[in-house]
Order: structure tokens, then sequence, then C-alpha cells
């Protein structure tokens, strides 16, 4: 009997660390799901709302874009609009001047695109700011001379 | 006289510095990607900061040992070139040999849509350095006489720098060429176009919504989707049933800039969509912030000839300090009762839907106009002029007048009354008005609102179901302070109980 009850203990000494060994490697959620599971019988009556509660449907979203470091004389319509092209800014703007504006938009807006002339960017909205450059990729062709017979004087 | 000569002084210095214009690179933007942003373009030219080499300023260009299959260059942008010498400085480094510094123009071709330039660059003229001449550290001048057959005309200038020597060959710097620098860094670097611009206010008309006003140019909405939707209750300071209908309206505002991007008007439109109340409400915007004085005038409201506000000779609402515009005093000057015993206007789904009457109201920035000429017109605010970031959603305080009662008016959570509300009333009942900015227009004991704005068009809620019912969301966005649902508002899987919404526009 005293063989039995030391079999079991030894049996448990095994199994308990295994069991919290093993549960410590259950997969868990990166992040906690920030969305409530409400009771589907949510009321109004039952609502309660932190008194710092804003209400807003809006996120306020600051466009950055740098301008050029010398002033090429260019100032032209700078626009600014949602990825699905709803535009939230139209302005005239020099080209060597920043620029930052902070917009009241929907939050359901996670892009916006800037659009100078044929420049045409579009950003991700990071930390509830978009940055932007003036920065763009062109064609470069390297010119082919004919070079002058030349003979040393 | 005096004022003759001083005249003649002044167009001789302006036509002086016109034909002296330069186009100049002395490196001293430290960045070789900064210049290719300004329509520079070299190859095996890099910038350098060290001492040994720099000869002007902090930066000078180093020329690596190029070839003339892969040559080291420095292509300017487009210039209308103008008269002189093209000027350029070289310092001989060790072990040059000889050296030759070539310069060409490059035409613009219309035809070549990838960088405007021409196939066949024409030599200016070479400069040779000679190994004989030419000392260690020491500086020289070279100038290559600007055609004349090019002067006027709009091309590149492409300097080729040939080393023969090893190694560090030669520094670059105070590259000066004679014309007016015409590259648009904004389409790809071609030369600038001569713009069409009807109303002479700057902006080309491609680009101007106004092309024919000069003091308009800009279109600014604040809600880029299209209407938004002001939804309220009208019992406040007591509880209501949170339908949210006692006026439902759309807006959109328009805050149309100049060139400069001063603000000259505010195009509100507004769509009465419901009234779902027994109340004659009215219902008003406050733009907070910006002075009545600031007004021109307002056009396009709704007042009855026995209303009960006062209005200001711009149209404004008179006794508020900030611009206070009431779009109507009674909801029935807008809306219209479908009768038979219906309880409100378009919130019973038993009653047909009226069409509501999409209003248009227009309030006119004040300028102060200057004139300078008989061509010339210069405007100037009394005041700062309003710019974007004064009108937004901040500054955006729209609020119900409930049942003819100017004193007891109704605004968004967190939003201030107007002067004419009766500060006695709150902290009375349900509300948790305090003093407390943020605390405004809030449940005391629940935290709920009277009014809500989304900034896009959305159904508002049937007669006598509360807001819950209809958005199945509200409650986990409200109740989680915002984390939760913030699309609460969205025609999404699982979101809204269409049986209890109406959707008058």
């Amino acid at each position: 009997m005293k063989k039995i009850k030391r079999i079991g203990f030894n049996l448990m000494v095994l199994i308990i660390p295994g069991m919290v060994l093993f549960g410590s490697c259950v997969e868990q959620p990166l992040e906690d799901d920030t969305r409530i599971v409400g009771s589907t019988e949510d009321t109004i009556d039952d609502l309660k709302v932190s008194e710092f509660f804003e209400w807003k449907t809006t996120q306020e979203i600051t466009v950055n874009i740098e301008g050029l470091p010398v002033d090429v004389s260019v100032n032209r319509k700078l626009a600014l609009l949602t990825a699905s092209g709803d535009e939230i800014f139209a302005g005239s703007h020099n080209m060597h001047e920043d620029f930052e504006m902070t917009f009241d938009l929907p939050l359901d807006i996670k892009k916006i695109t800037m659009k100078y002339g044929a420049t045409e960017k579009s950003g991700d909205i990071l930390n509830k700011t978009v940055d932007f450059t003036f920065e763009s990729e062109r064609e470069v062709e390297v010119p082919v001379v004919t070079y002058p017979e030349i003979t040393l004087e | 006289m005096k004022k003759i000569i001083f005249s003649c002084l002044i167009s001789l210095v302006w036509f002086h510095s016109f034909a002296q214009s330069e186009v100049k690179n002395d490196g001293e933007l430290g960045s070789s990607k900064d210049y290719y942003n300004a329509c520079w373009e070299m190859d095996k030219l890099s910038l350098t900061d060290n001492k040994d080499h720099v000869f002007a300023g902090d930066y000078s260009f180093l020329v690596s040992e190029g070839s003339r299959n892969s040559p080291s260059y420095l292509k300017s942008p487009w210039i209308e070139l103008g008269e002189g010498n093209i000027k350029l400085d070289i310092k001989t480094l060790e072990k040059l040999g000889n050296g030759t510094i070539y310069a060409y123009f490059i035409r613009f071709d219309s035809e070549n849509k990838k960088t405007g330039e021409g196939s066949d660059p024409e030599l200016i003229d070479y400069y040779q350095l000679s190994k004989d001449e030419l000392k260690k550290d020491e500086i020289t001048d070279v100038r290559f006489k600007m055609p004349n057959e090019m002067v006027g005309e709009v091309a590149k200038i492409y300097l080729i720098f040939e080393p023969n020597g090893k190694d560090e060959g030669m520094a670059v710097d105070n590259v000066v060429i004679p014309g007016k620098y015409v590259s648009d860094p904004s389409s790809n670097c071609f030369p600038k176009v001569e713009i069409k611009d009807t109303d002479g206010d700057g902006v080309a008309d491609e680009e101007d919504d106004y092309p024919e006003d000069k003091y308009k140019a800009f279109n600014n909405y604040l809600t880029p989707k299209g209407f938004g939707t002001l939804m309220f209750e009208d019992l406040w300071p007591a509880k209501g049933d949170y339908d949210f209908n006692d006026l439902v309206v759309g807006y959109k505002i328009n805050r149309v800039t100049n060139a400069g991007g001063d603000v000259v008007e505010v195009v509100i439109d507004i769509l009465p969509r419901a009234a779902g109340a027994g109340y004659s409400n009215g219902f008003g915007i406050e733009f907070t912030g910006i002075s009545p004085t600031r007004i021109e005038n307002v056009e396009g409201t709704k007042i009855s000839s026995n209303s009960i506000h006062e209005l200001m000779r711009n149209g404004l609402e008179e006794g508020n300090e900030h611009a206070t515009i009431i779009v109507f005093d009674k909801v029935a000057n807008v809306l219209t009762h479908p009768g038979g015993g219906a309880v409100g206007i378009n919130t019973d789904p038993k009653f047909s839907l009226q069409s509501g009457e999409m209003m248009r109201i227009v309030m006119h920035i004040r300028p102060e106009i200057i004139t300078t000429g008989p061509e010339i017109v210069m405007f100037r605010s009394r005041e700062d002029p309003v710019r974007l970031k004064d009108l937004t959603m901040e500054n955006f305080n729209p609020f119900l007048i409930v049942n003819q009662k100017r004193s007891v008016e109704v605004h968004l959570p967190g939003k201030l009354p107007t002067a004419h509300a009766d500060k006695s009333l709150f902290g009375t009942k349900d509300d948790n008005s305090n003093g407390d900015e943020s605390s405004y227009y809030k449940g005391k004991e629940n935290g709920l609102p009277w009014g809500l704005n989304v900034t896009e068009s959305i159904p508002y809620m049937v007669n006598k179901v509360d807001i819950t019912q209809g958005y199945n969301m509200f409650y986990k966005w409200a109740a989680s302070g915002g984390e939760a649902y913030p699309d609460w508002y969205l025609e999404k899987g699982g979101y809204r109980e269409n049986k209890v919404l109406l959707n008058a526009k």
C-alpha cells in the first residue's frame, strides 16, 4: 500500500510540473482584443459612459510635408485626399516650404494621398501622423556627346 | 521730377538684376539628393566636406575617375540661358595628370517624354588643365562664354570632367550659369510651362475651383465623405428616450479659400431630415472663436418674420461672443408635417417620408478692400485672416433651440452654450454640466449625450426606439470610451438593424 502511495506521489511530482510547463506553451494572443464582448441584450438603461469620453467619430490626423531645401519658385495646388479619393485639403503651396496641418477625419481612414503636380504619394497614418516629402524619382539620361579632337598645347 | 528719376533708377536696377540672373551650384546643400530634387543631375561627382578638398564654403564637389563611356558629369536643371560666362572653380589635387572640362548645352525636345532632352548635345567649349601649368591646391577659374545664339533658349548645361590622372584629380565649386531657373520639380523637372490663369489670382485654371473668380480658389470640405449627420434629443436637461431623432439634419461645410489660403466664405449645406418632436425646435451653428465682426454677411437662412431671434445687420444672431448663425428658427419652415396624426416628421415608418428642403447658407468673411491703383486691389482684413485651422470640428458648435425658448439650447457633448443660454439650467435634472468644459451636455448618471455628430450620412432611429437597438455596436463603442467599434455607424455585417432605422434624404 505504501508502495502504491509512493508511486502515486512520484507520478504527481512528474505530472504537475509537466502540466505547468505544457500549460505555459498554450498559444496566447499577442494583443488583447479591445472589443468588448457584451451581452446581446445591452440596453440603453444599462449604459454608463466615462465622463471623459468625447463622443467623437473623428480622429485628429496631422499631415507633415518637408519642403525642398532650395527655392525652386514653384507654387501650385497641393491636394490631400483619402484613399477613396475624397479631398481633405486643397491650397496653393510653395514647394520649398514645409507644410503642417491637422485634420478631423473619420476613424476608418488609414491612408492619405498627397498630389502636387505630377507627384502623387500615399502614406499610412501612423501615430495619428502622416509624413511626406517632395522627393521623387525621375528618368535620367546620360547624354551621348561627340568629343572634340584635342591636341595638347 | 525727383519721383521720375527715382522710378527710372528702380527700373534700371530691376532690369539689371534680371539681366544678371544666375543659376548657382556651390555644393552647400551638402547632399546630392537635395540637388537631384532641385533638378540637378550628377554622376561620378560626389559632395565632400573633407577639408583637404573643400576650397569654398563647407562643401565642394569631388571628381571621381570617369571614362568617356561613363563620364563624371554635372547636368544643370532647365535654364533660360542668359548672356555672360559659365563659370566654375577647379582645385587641382594630387596626381592630376592632364585634365579636360567640356561644356555642352542640351536643347529641350518636347518629343522626348521621358526627360525632354534633345539627343545631340552641342559643344560650347572645352578647357584643358595642363600638368605643366598646374600646381597642387591651386584654384583655376574656368569660364565658357555662352554662345549668343543660345541666349534666351531653354537648355541644360552639361559639364563633363575628364581627369587623366589617378586617384583624386580635381575638386569643383562655385558653378555659375547665366540665366533663369525654369525647371519644375513638381513636373518631373520638365521646363515650367505658361499657365492659363483667367482670373489672375496666381492659381492655374486647371487647379482652380473658381477659375473666373480671383477672390476664391479652393474648396475645403470639413466632412470629406459628403454629408455628415447631426442628431438631437430635445428634453434637455431631462433625460430623453435616446432615439436621437427629435431633430436630424444632414450638413456639409465647405470652407472656400483664396489663393493665399485665407477662408473667404463658408458654404453650409443643410438637409433637414427628421423632427420626431412635438416641439417647434430651431437650429443654429456657432463658429467658436470667430468674432461676429469678422463676418460680412450671411445668406440663405430660414427665419420667420415673428422670430424669437434678433439678428445683426450681417445676418448673424445678435448678442453672441462668437459668430452664430440661426439656420432655421422653426423646423416647420424646412420640413413639412405629413399630417394624418403623425407624431413628428419622418420618424414614423407608417407615414410617407417628407423631402426636406435643401438649404445653402453662405457666410462671407469680411475683407477690407484697399485699392492701390486702377488695376491692383489688395485685401486686408481688420483682424488676422481666418484660416482653415480656425474652422475645424473643434470650432463647429451646432445646437438645437428647444421649442422657441431661446434660453434653452442643446449642444453636442462637451460643447459650450452660447451667450443666450440660461445658465441656471446647467446641472439640473439629468444634466451634468458643472463649469468644466468637458462636462457640458452629458448625463449626470450615465454620461450619455443629447446630441451626436457623425461625419457621414447615416440612417436615424424610428420614433421611441433607442439608438442601441438600431446600431448594434453603439453600446460597446460608448461603454468602451470609443476604443471598441469606432466604426459603429458604418453599414457592416451585423452592425445595423434596418427595421428600426429610417433614412430620409
